[in-house]
């Protein structure tokens, strides 16, 4: 039985360590027009600007090396961060500022797409509806995103009344969690399945 | 018993954050605190620091520490946090953040420091019963 990779991948499907090789190198023609891998390249450029102040800090001190597993963990943990993408801003309060990460977001709207018989959810992207944030801040506000749910349905259903039942529940339980309005969801048939 | 007045010492951060991992976990709604890399490396940091201070200065306290989904940064008596959650899709997103800042702010005042800022992150929302 072949084992299943697990290394964790960005949503163009490119491996994320296959990026962090060529961290140093200009962007190839793929990077260029993707910006799942322009926005993993900003995340891992503070990890390799992080790596870089530690390896200046304790030059050639074998004793001040960090173990294989605090690496690991350090490299586990980085690459968590960069499958979560960009943060959305959802609210202010008195005490500070409340974000989602735009990995959970994703998963909610699958989620909820999933939970409706005869829709298997597929690729949900997160983009911000300004231009300029689209490659910019790593942060924006949860009014200027655009939620974009790709699903397949059953070849059994008929599509309009499935698709008018899929966005009622996306939207309800998108806004219940996060509070985001029916105007940032859109929802797409992009495959029909064989029951 | 004496019935003078004792004056209170505000705790520590490494005291700090773990009044603050114990009462956030308790939370409805919270399923964990989420590791990032700020935090882990805060975290690596920080005992990193207190190992060499035992050689240098005992009294040293670091500025900053944290633990899983926790940064605690200390300035002037005033705590300021960065907390990033795992929450329960049973339970609103937003309100259990809106609740783990009061939590936090709470917290803080109960430590005998003045809250600041407290950013609350929500990187996964999880159907998991707690």
């Amino acid at each position: 039985m072949a084992l299943e990779d697990e290394t964790p991948r960005l949503g163009c499907g490119r491996r994320i360590d296959d990026l962090w090789e060529v961290i140093d190198q200009p962007l190839n023609p793929h990077e260029k027009s993707c910006p799942d891998c322009q926005q993993a390249r900003v995340a891992l450029y503070n990890l390799a600007s992080v790596t870089e102040a530690m390896r200046q800090h304790d030059p050639g001190q074998a004793a001040l090396q960090p173990s294989g597993r605090v690496k690991e963990t350090i490299m586990m943990v980085a690459r968590a961060e960069v499958r979560r993408g960009r943060r959305i801003q959802l609210a202010r309060t008195e005490a500070g500022t409340i974000h989602i990460s735009a990995h959970a977001l994703a998963a909610l709207a699958r989620f909820a797409a999933d939970t409706l018989t005869g829709v298997r959810a597929r690729r949900c992207s997160i983009d911000p509806f300004t231009p300029a944030a689209r490659t910019g801040d790593a942060v924006v506000e949860s009014s200027d995103i655009r939620i974009t749910l790709k699903v397949a349905v059953s070849s059994a259903l008929s599509i309009p009344p499935t698709m008018e039942a899929l966005r009622e529940r996306v939207i309800a339980v998108v806004s219940a969690q996060v509070a985001l309005n029916s105007r940032q969801i859109d929802v797409i048939v992009e495959d029909l399945y064989d029951v | 018993m004496s019935e003078q007045p004792t004056t209170g010492r505000p705790v520590d951060h490494e005291t700090l954050a773990e009044m603050l991992e114990q009462s956030l976990s308790e939370i409805p709604g919270v399923i964990r605190l989420e590791p990032t890399l700020k935090s882990t490396m805060t975290r690596i940091r920080s005992v990193s620091r207190r190992g060499m201070s035992k050689w240098t200065s005992p009294e040293a306290e670091t500025a900053s520490t944290g633990r899983d989904g926790i940064h605690i940064r200390i300035d002037n008596r005033v705590a300021n946090l960065t907390i990033e959650l795992a929450t329960n899709i049973s339970h609103s997103s937003v309100e259990t953040a809106k609740v783990a800042q009061q939590v936090a702010v709470e917290t803080i005042k109960r430590a005998g420091l003045f809250p600041g800022s407290v950013d609350v992150s929500i990187l996964s929302i999880e159907s998991r019963t707690q």
